[in-house]
């Protein structure tokens, strides 16, 4: 397992680095210009030829590479043309605004989208075919496949201007007097939410072990919403985030509105497919309540190509939520990506996609090794595991 | 002795008609039966029914401007109504959907967009089922470094950002409804589709007719050409007909953005009506509406057909 892990790390960082050397010459030499171009009509042209200096873009190309190559090496991301001459934004600050906002709405989204639609998928699958399970699955395509923008366009006309019951920006009475940063109190509240996921998944796997019975989803999700929510309180940031919390549960219902209905009916062919399985009429034979057979025996088989799909789909999830950002002003990874590129803002742009990168190693060695826990014939079956993994 | 040479050749050439006949026949027969299957499934219907709407629309659009709208007030990018004042204005007599901000007949701008999505859909459908089952094939029958190697493109394709793209591509080109969806077929298909026909192909592989193929002697290609592929292309069409939402979508959002210089999109129309709602609180639900609709059917179309495909490719889905 240990030698899988290192290899898919090994095998991870290597693609990522060649195309980010991809990235670094494509966005330099196929986008007509550079960065300073994008200014030239305010400037003449010793002024432009000074800044290209100023900026390090005189120098040819693979120079650059290198010199960014270098500072990699020794951790530090390059700063931000933006603000160039003074003390310009770090690569690094930028990030510490953009990624937490991406996770917070859409790795929260992903995880309540998955939720939802393996619960609605698994309970309409079993029910059978009938109006419920008929009108759930029609609604979930007719979700699927709306067209995002539109979809933003009648949550903001419906839940801000018509009834009120989200606001669309912050707060900025609240914010003029407060502290802190919009920014920092984001990147608390990302903390704290994988501190509590993370105290719950351990409170969960204890109590399974001493009670040996299933932890009630419902309870696991109100008390992780009560930690969330507690830690909010005890760093005295409460106002703030539930603003925070507020504007983004627009941007996150219309994620999770748009991305519930796959998984919903990729699970419902699974559950379909599993549900006639031998071991499942042996369980029903041995007399198990219909709720074990389901949850226990149906469930724990047919969420594999659940999670397989999330695997695939994760990286475009990341940087493809950027119809969402865009329409509803949310500043993710997708939008910040989409105009460092068309700034030519090269470092942002490599920074955005190292981290992209990471994060989508990362979670798919997590991703492979619980697909290896829960499926027993990954874990023993080379054959499977080139299939699977 | 001339003439029994060429009764021999006659015969070859009949058997050989008899023979293509029979297969003919077959293909009749199974093409019936698959039919059959797939229309006991109603949403696959519904979707065909969506599809021949759609092509009716598409075909409809020059025929009408030929023939019964005056070009002047009905040409879907620089029509003006001067009958009618104030634009926008809502469905009437002459303009069955009213008209959007700038003047334009709305059903025109929508029977208009709909060739363009036709040909980038099936351009980007089309290319993602050859890339992925080439894809899958070869790196499931091959193995070893061209399956390393190929695994390693599939991850690089995934992690292709779709803003990225977006971007170098409304920068430099003036792209093409059939570049764009060349575009985006290579990138799906060499991404998430090829993970799944890859996987698809090695429960194949291991199957044991295609021992039996290998210990009868069979090539390489051939194996792949005759026995592994046929088997790879049901759920071929199935990633074919997915890809389409996406790359509806896509098409869409670009020109949501104005990044691809197509003019004539459903997304773009979305966009003017957007822009007009900034101007002024008047919404144009005249011109949203339908333009979002035709987004969502058209893909829901496809996503139907490829439920309906998916149960003919798979038994076992059958009846549900």
């Amino acid at each position: 397992m240990i030698r899988f892990i290192i290899r898919r790390l090994l095998s991870g960082l290597l693609v990522l680095f060649l195309f980010q050397t991809a990235v670094f010459f494509i966005v330099q030499i196929i986008l007509p210009g550079d960065f300073v171009s994008h200014l030239i009509l305010g400037l003449t042209l010793s002024e432009a030829q000074e800044m290209r200096e100023a900026i390090g873009l005189d120098q040819p190309l693979w120079e650059q590479y290198l010199a960014w190559l270098m500072s990699l090496l020794q951790g530090d991301l390059g700063r931000s043309y933006t603000w160039f001459g003074g003390s310009g934004a770090s690569v690094v600050s930028i990030l510490k605004s953009v990624v937490p906002a991406s996770i917070l709405v859409f790795g929260l989204g992903t995880l309540i989208a998955f939720m939802i639609g393996q619960w609605l998928g698994k309970v309409t699958a079993w029910q059978g075919p009938g109006f419920v399970s008929g009108s759930v699955t029609f609604g979930a395509i007719a979700l699927y496949t709306s067209f995002p923008p539109w979809l933003a366009f009648l949550m903001i006309y419906f839940l801000v201007n018509r009834f009120g019951l989200l606001p669309r920006f912050f707060d900025n009475s609240l914010w003029m007097r407060a502290e802190l940063s919009v920014d920092e109190v984001m990147l608390a509240m990302t903390y704290t939410l994988i501190f509590a996921f993370v105290n719950m998944l351990i409170i969960r796997a204890i109590y399974q072990l001493l009670m040996r019975r299933a932890f009630p989803s419902v309870v696991f999700v109100a008390l992780l919403i009560a930690m969330w929510v507690g830690t909010w309180q005890w760093m005295g940031i409460f106002p703030y985030a539930l603003n925070i919390a507020q504007v983004a549960a627009l941007p996150l219902l219309a994620f999770v509105l748009l991305s519930f209905g796959e998984i919903l009916l990729i699970m419902r062919a699974s559950v379909l497919d599993t549900m006639h399985e031998p071991y499942i009429v042996t369980a029903r034979a041995k007399g198990l309540p219909d709720r074990v057979v389901r949850d226990r025996h149906v469930t724990r088989n047919a969420i594999l190509p659940v999670i397989s799909a999330l695997l695939i789909r994760l990286p475009i999830l990341l940087t493809g939520a950027v119809m969402i950002e865009q329409s509803l002003n949310w500043e993710g990874i997708g939008t910040t990506l989409f105009f460092a590129v068309g700034r030519q803002d090269i470092f942002v742009v490599m920074g955005l996609i190292l981290v992209i990168g990471v994060i989508s190693i990362v979670t798919r060695i997590i991703l492979d090794i619980t697909h290896a826990a829960l499926d027993p014939r990954i874990r023993y079956d080379t054959t499977a595991q080139r299939q699977y993994l | 002795m001339i003439e029994s040479d060429s009764q021999v050749h006659v015969d070859g050439t009949m058997e050989k008609l008899s023979r293509y006949w029979a297969w003919l026949n077959n293909l009749r027969r199974r093409s019936l039966e698959a039919w059959s299957i797939f229309a006991q499934n109603r949403l696959a219907v519904l979707g065909v029914v969506l599809i021949l709407i759609y092509t009716v629309m598409a075909i409809a659009h020059p025929i009408l401007l030929a023939t019964v709208w005056p070009k002047v007030t009905y040409d879907p990018q620089v029509g003006f109504d001067m009958a009618i004042y104030p634009h926008p204005s809502p469905p009437s007599a002459t303009h069955l959907l009213g008209t959007d901000t700038l003047g334009r007949d709305v059903l025109s701008m929508l029977l208009a967009a709909t060739t363009p999505t036709y040909i980038m859909a099936l351009t980007a459908a089309i290319t993602t089922a050859i890339v992925s089952t080439v894809i899958g094939a070869a790196s499931s029958f091959l193995g070893g470094t061209v399956d390393a190697m190929l695994t390693h493109l599939t991850n690089l394709a995934l992690l292709i950002p779709a803003p990225l793209v977006m971007v170098v591509i409304g920068g430099t080109i003036d792209i093409s409804p059939v570049q764009f969806g060349l575009m985006y077929g290579l990138i799906a298909g060499a991404g998430g589709a090829a993970i799944i026909m890859r996987s698809q192909a090695l429960s194949i592989v291991n199957k044991q007719f295609i021992e039996a193929a290998r210990v009868a002697g069979g090539g390489k290609l051939h194996i792949i050409l005759h026995h592994l592929t046929p088997n790879m292309l049901p759920l071929a069409a199935v990633q074919m007909l997915l890809t389409v939402t996406g790359a509806v979508f896509a098409f869409g959002f670009s020109a949501f953005l104005g990044l691809s210089r197509t003019r004539l999109n459903w997304g773009s129309m979305i966009y003017s009506g957007f822009v007009y709602q900034g101007l002024s609180t008047t919404i144009t639900w005249n011109l949203l509406i339908p333009a979002a609709l035709a987004i969502s059917f058209f893909s829901a179309a496809f996503y139907f057909i490829a439920r309906g495909v998916h149960e003919v490719a798979e038994p076992r889905l059958r009846g549900r």
